[in-house]
């Protein structure tokens, strides 16, 4: 069930802006004629493979791709020797000199973790492809490895990148006195918590097409999360010209982070400039699990001092997050966890020591919620740790304790405008019936229990990162309005979301505009991309500067085809009319005509804007959730969730409503079933497939309410706020926190296993 | 295949997947996992919901097969995919056809079946996007929907 509680004024309403419209791409979908990237097939188009490796750490001493290519209907194969030397990191910074280590190679000599690419074959049939893996000889030269993140910082541990050590990056934050203020805490609370790597599992796998044509023009066919700065890294790992590198996005079948990454380009890019013909290179769900990327695993410890008063006097924590064999989005992930830990609650006395390090294991990436489910689900734990030991309500200690509108960070600056922080916990916590008594017993050992918790994000990377979009809106003969932008819809709906931003600018209906489901960097706009819930807020923006912008050309056309004044004139469902006198009035369309293709008035209709932001929306939300557990057997059945989130604005409160459903999905697999395991002895992960993996399917999952809130932020259009990574963070540590209630153990580990459950009930060791 | 007879020479090794996807074109036929996990190859053969990643091509002789693609002749809807418009049950789309071709398959012949039944059925579909909230939304009106119209 949805609810809307709006915090907005009459002058703030609109009309297009708030309704549920139809999704824009809805009827392509549930036909299923939207082409993916892989459904396209080019004329002579090759399939490419890549050969990875089976050892998480060794030298590569000799590779032999004699045989694999003299295997009829293989068009060429590469390895190190063919890649040009230039290092580069698969995450695409936004800038060269913001602590992104540069550790990787399209192919290097030394492999570091299972599944790291060796050599790679195009072929004129994917079974061709596969069958020259099989002859291309490799000797390696196994090295000692490590998984464990703590013990990759132990001396003696395994060196992963020579010349270097296994730390990728730092952060330590102190300020106040920490020590004095924990020495004179009434109360301090211990605890060290962690969490494991999970997987995106968006259904479509990362999937390209590259065509290298006679011009030495690059073109690459790709499901991307940001297609600029993928232009920019790709450009500079196979050595061509950015100008040179053109990126077209088609539809994309889900994304979560895991496309925030540069991971099959450059391999097909390379494949089709050696065989100058078409190369496609699609993941297999395997390789999805073993060279995707994953959300790091982190352990926390958190060292909290709490005074008479029930307010926090000292906050620690120290964390270890495992990046894997290559650094990717690793120092950023840190970095937005120690911000998100800083910013959960109030306190003077606060220390942060957080290291990411390297590790044989696949590398961690951007994944929904970017640092800040870990963080949370620490922080969230020991909180309610803290309110059963001391006795406090949960809801009002935390309500007393965390930071509201008009408060500022003491670190980043950041004045909270707007926050429904309070109405959040306070919604929720009515809406699950917190206080009131409830059935703890059900039926024969099962026993239920009731838990929350809440979370701070930050929407966009505004703050420390540059955050911009551009977009274009053009004026059609017919009236109706086209807007291009570089945008990405992953699925979230953001195609609807900025036609209903047009439509509202314009004061036309949606059907009246239109947008294309794909973007090329050749022909569409600038823009950064798809992650930092950025969408709405930043592109949004663009587009409304783009409306205004053109629909002041419409009406000084309309001012002088009229023969008025353009004071006078006002905008209305297509039309521009004199206020004065109505029977003055002219459409869209007919300017357009009359402008367009007259000799003596040509004009253009063609209308830019560009946003950027200034200071960044803080989001607020909360979760309660209802569990039942089988104390027999330690199985939880999560039979409830209530979700509040402040979205600043609703631009659709049907497809905010389905990016609550999805996260909540993602963050129930995350506290009960989902978790990457290596196998300690060869360093592979044992779980490569739906089978071994668990996602939520619809069987399990609970009931939902979606409580969305408007508190309205003027940093972005219309207050918007970000909305599509939030509802992830606060699910796990919510479950947990039910689970306690119900079994009256606490478990600050993840998953929350029937393994795990069962063990603790009994003290037996994991 | 969609009412229309197709000859295809098919390899040992061929999937059906493969041949809709790649031979015939029909590419609302998704493979996202390849070992009959996630349910996004699910076509219809002879009525029944069939995982066309597992089913060896050169089992499909002389199977009626249905896609999606059959689903929306002349422009008209299935009622499960116009359910799944009104109620935003699609996201990023990629498990969709198949979702629609095994929910098809099972409403056809338990045009009855309580919620718990669809959704242990649609357990066998994965969707990263949406939590199926939506979806099972949609799919209960339509089941009502076909109901009534067979007059049952």
């Amino acid at each position: 069930m949805l609810e809307l509680t709006t915090l907005l004024s009459e002058e703030q309403k609109a009309r297009v802006i708030g309704s549920s419209v139809t999704r824009v791409d809805a009827l392509e979908k549930v036909t299923g004629s939207v082409q993916y990237t892989t459904d396209m097939k080019l004329p002579n188009m090759l399939y490419a493979k890549v050969l990875r490796s089976p050892y998480p750490h060794a030298r590569i001493e000799s590779i032999n791709v004699r045989h694999a290519e003299r295997l009829p209907g293989v068009k060429a194969v590469i390895c190190y020797k063919d890649a040009p030397r230039v290092k580069f990191n698969s995450s695409c910074p936004l800038m060269f000199d913001g602590g992104f280590p540069l550790d990787q190679y399209v192919f290097d000599e030394k492999v570091r973790h299972v599944g790291d690419p060796v050599a790679a074959v195009a072929a004129v049939d994917k079974d061709t492809a596969e069958e020259a893996l099989a002859l291309i000889e490799v000797t390696y030269k196994p090295l000692p490895f490590v998984l464990d993140p703590e013990a990759a910082v132990r001396s003696g541990a395994p060196q992963i990148h020579d010349g270097r050590s296994n730390i990728v990056s730092e952060i330590r934050i102190e300020s106040g006195d920490f020590e004095r203020a924990i020495a004179e805490s009434e109360y301090v609370f211990r605890g060290r918590y962690s969490t494991t790597s999970v997987q995106h599992c968006a259904l479509e796998p990362h999937v390209c097409i590259s065509k290298f044509d006679e011009n030495g023009k690059l073109t690459v066919w790709t499901s991307t999360q940001f297609p600029f700065r993928l232009r920019v890294w790709l450009s500079r790992a196979i050595g061509i010209p950015i100008g040179k590198v053109r990126i077209v996005r088609p539809p994309v079948g889900g994304g979560f982070g895991g496309k925030e990454e540069m991971t099959v380009e450059p391999y097909s890019a390379l494949l089709a400039i050696k065989t100058k013909r078409p190369v496609m290179l699609e993941h297999t769900r395997e390789e999805e699990f073993i060279a995707g990327r994953r959300r790091h695993a982190c352990i926390m410890e958190l060292e909290t001092g709490i005074g008479k008063d029930g307010t926090f006097k000292a906050r620690g924590m120290k964390a270890i997050l495992q990046a894997g064999g290559y650094a990717t989005h690793a120092p950023s992930v840190l970095g937005v966890g120690s911000s998100v830990f800083r910013m959960m609650y109030k306190c003077e006395a606060l220390r942060y020591d957080g290291r990411s390090v390297y590790t044989n294991t696949s590398p961690g990436g951007a994944f929904r919620g970017y640092g800040a489910p870990q963080s949370v689900f620490a922080v969230e734990r020991q909180v309610d740790e803290i309110c059963r030991e001391l006795n406090f309500d949960p809801v009002k200690f935390r309500l007393k304790n965390s930071y509201t509108k008009g408060d500022i960070d003491p670190v980043t600056g950041w004045i909270i405008a707007a926050g429904a922080n309070e109405e959040c916990l306070l919604k929720a916590a009515e809406k699950i019936g917190w206080g009131k008594t409830m059935v703890r017993k059900a039926s024969g050992d099962k026993q239920r229990g009731l838990g929350l918790a809440r979370y701070v994000y930050p929407t966009s990377a505004r703050g420390k990162w540059p955050e911009c979009s551009e977009a274009l809106a053009i004026v059609n003969e017919d009236g109706s309005v086209s807007i291009v932008t570089s945008a990405v819809d992953l699925g979230t709906g953001i195609s609807t979301g900025l036609v209903q931003i047009a439509a509202e600018e314009f004061g036309i209906s949606t059907d009246r505009v239109n947008i294309s489901l794909d973007s090329d960097t050749d022909t569409h706009p600038f823009d950064l991309g798809a992650y930092a819930s950025r969408t709405t807020f930043v592109a949004g923006g663009g587009v409304k500067l783009a409306a205004a912008d053109v629909k002041q050309k419409l009406l000084l056309a309309a001012s002088q085809i009229l023969k008025v004044d353009s004071d006078e004139l006002e905008t209305e469902g297509g039309f521009i009319y004199s206020r004065l006198r109505p029977d003055k009035r002219i459409s869209f369309g007919e300017i357009v005509m009359a402008c367009r293709y007259a000799p003596e008035s040509s004009a253009t209709f063609t209308g830019r804007g560009f946003f950027e932001p200034k200071e960044n929306a803080p989001t607020f939300g909360a979760q309660f959730v209802e569990v039942e557990v089988d104390m027999r057997t330690g199985q939880t059945k999560v039979l409830r969730v209530v979700a509040t989130l402040d979205v600043g604005r609703a631009i659709n409160p049907s497809n905010i409503e389905g990016q609550v459903h999805g996260a909540i999905q993602m963050g129930l697999g995350y506290a009960l079933t989902e978790s990457l395991v290596w196998d300690k002895t060869t360093g592979e992960i044992m779980n490569q497939s739906f089978l071994d993996y668990k996602i939520f399917t619809a069987a399990d999952m609970p009931k939902i309410d979606v409580i969305i809130l408007e508190s309205y932020d003027p940093s972005g259009p219309y207050g918007v706020k970000g909305v599509g990574e939030q509802p992830i963070i606060p699910t796990a540590a919510a479950v947990a926190n039910a689970v306690n209630d119900a079994i009256g153990v606490s478990i600050r580990d993840l998953p929350l296993s029937s393994e795990k459950i069962y063990g603790r009930l009994r003290d037996i060791p994991d | 295949m969609n009412g229309v007879r197709h000859e295809v020479l098919v390899k040992p090794h061929w999937t059906l997947s493969y041949v809709l996807r790649d031979i015939l074109n029909l590419t609302s036929v998704k493979v996202a996992c390849g070992t009959g996990d996630c349910g996004c190859c699910t076509v219809i053969a002879h009525g029944k919901a069939i995982l066309s990643c597992l089913t060896p091509a050169a089992k499909a002789d002389g199977m009626q097969i249905e896609t999606i693609e059959s689903l929306s002749i002349e422009g008209r809807l299935h009622p499960i995919q116009t359910k799944f418009v009104e109620h935003g049950a699609v996201q990023c789309g990629y498990c969709v056809p198949g979702m629609i071709m095994n929910m098809k398959a099972f409403l056809a012949d338990n045009p009855n079946s309580s919620e718990e039944e669809l959704r242990r059925v649609l357990g066998g579909n994965l969707c990263r996007c949406t939590g199926y909230i939506k979806q099972v939304e949609a799919l209960l009106k339509a089941r009502d929907e076909l109901r009534s119209s067979e007059g049952c």
